[in-house]
């Protein structure tokens, strides 16, 4: 998946107000959306994250790391 | 098909409350009064923070050093002082002991004759190929249930756990049962505080002492184990998603229902959910699950069934039946 496919899905799987996100946009992730997350992230990138591991994520930029850079396009 | 009893252990607390020190507290009972009224001399008790649990682990590891503990395929614990109200203490108990994962284990809640329904357990589950190597454990500290105050009980009870390896054979040496219950004497012998028959929510009560989840972290269990565990089922009898008729899932919520159905690549038609009129009912929601689909008509009699349970432990389980 490319990064530009990867905004548009994870707007939509969070349902985010603010559509049009790159890795500069903040995340503020509630326990609800933990669990969409990490679905999402479990479905498109096959990586399986623990609840821990998401409480430090406050950007997308840190959740692409955390997903790793070298399963983006 | 048979079963016996292959050995036994136990272990005692190291505190000791004996007739002398019941005597200093209630100085108007001599020590060898309680003696000679009770016959008991010296009571094993355990300290302010071991549990029942902690001396299940202590008897089975005596029983475990003579004995390869990877053939134990399940754990029946019996005890009335439960480390917690949940997860079941034979769960803890696995982990504890290093035992195998893909093994059976729950806790029964029984008193004095817990013993013997739990060979009769056991020689079920070897009887009915479930289980071959059953570790039974009685686990009891009733220590804890009683009053400082109350010195008749303080001279009778004492606290201990046994471990008992139950194997299959080729001969039955465990064998017919007769078992009675009468419920009429529960007021009897009751320990009625913490129980949920008088539980009242006290403002003052700290909110760690109630049901806590994490939520993520039981999801990731989810997908670490049910989709093997369907795997497995399917494949110990003969089976497959194809030629199963219908799926029942323990409705832990429709998010992860949905999300297992999807990874399994289930027929959305064959699998269902439906928790909209009860929610979580923790085990009841296979059996109400089971029975509305009968009801309704999405199963009918002949069909084969997948039953699928999953949760606080972690515990897990899988079946298939036919209807």
């Amino acid at each position: 998946m490319d990064k530009k496919e990867f905004y548009k899905k994870l707007v939509e799987e969070l349902d985010l107000e603010d559509r049009d996100i790159n890795e500069n946009s903040s995340l503020h992730l509630t326990s609800l959306m933990h669990l969409s997350l990490m679905s999402f992230l479990d479905e498109h990138f096959g990586v399986r994250v623990k609840a821990i591991d998401l409480k430090d994520i406050d950007s997308v930029g840190k959740l692409i790391t955390l997903i790793g850079i070298d399963k983006f396009k | 098909m048979g079963s016996y009893l292959h050995s036994i252990e136990y272990y005692l607390p190291e505190n000791t409350l004996d007739n002398d020190k019941l005597s200093q507290e209630f100085p108007e009972w001599e020590a060898e009064k309680i003696l000679e009224k009770v016959g008991i001399r010296n009571r094993h008790i355990v300290s302010k923070n071991e549990t029942a649990l902690d001396m299940a682990y202590q008897a089975a590891e005596k029983l475990l050093k003579n004995f390869d503990r990877e053939l134990v395929d399940f754990v029946l614990v019996c005890t009335q002082s439960p480390d917690y109200y949940l997860p079941t203490g034979a769960c803890i108990l696995q982990d504890m002991l290093k035992l195998r994962k893909d093994i059976g284990a729950f806790d029964y809640n029984l008193g004095c004759s817990g013993y013997i329904y739990g060979l009769a357990l056991a020689k079920s589950l070897i009887n009915s190929q479930v289980a071959s190597t059953v570790l039974l454990i009685m686990a009891e500290t009733y220590s804890k249930h009683i009053h400082p105050s109350d010195k008749s009980n303080r001279s009778i009870f004492g606290d201990a756990a046994t471990a008992t390896l139950i194997l299959s054979s080729a001969k039955e040496n465990i064998h017919e049962f007769e078992l009675g219950t009468d419920g009429k004497g529960k007021d009897n012998l009751i320990v009625k505080r913490w129980g949920m028959r008088n539980h009242e929510f006290n403002n003052q009560d700290r909110i760690e002492d109630y049901l806590y989840m994490n939520g993520p972290e039981i999801f990731n269990f989810t997908l670490d184990v049910v989709p093997e565990l369907v795997e497995k089922v399917l494949l110990k009898n003969n089976e497959s998603l194809d030629s199963i008729d219908f799926c029942i899932f323990h409705q832990a919520n429709k998010f992860i229902l949905e999300y297992l159905r999807k990874k399994l690549k289930v027929d959305p038609a064959k699998f269902y959910i439906n928790m909209l009129e009860t929610g979580n009912t923790v085990s009841a929601t296979i059996p109400i699950a089971l029975k509305e689909c009968i009801q309704t008509g999405l199963v009918k009699s002949g069909n084969k069934v997948l039953l699928v349970g999953f949760g606080v432990g972690y515990s897990w389980g899988a079946t298939i039946v036919t209807i």
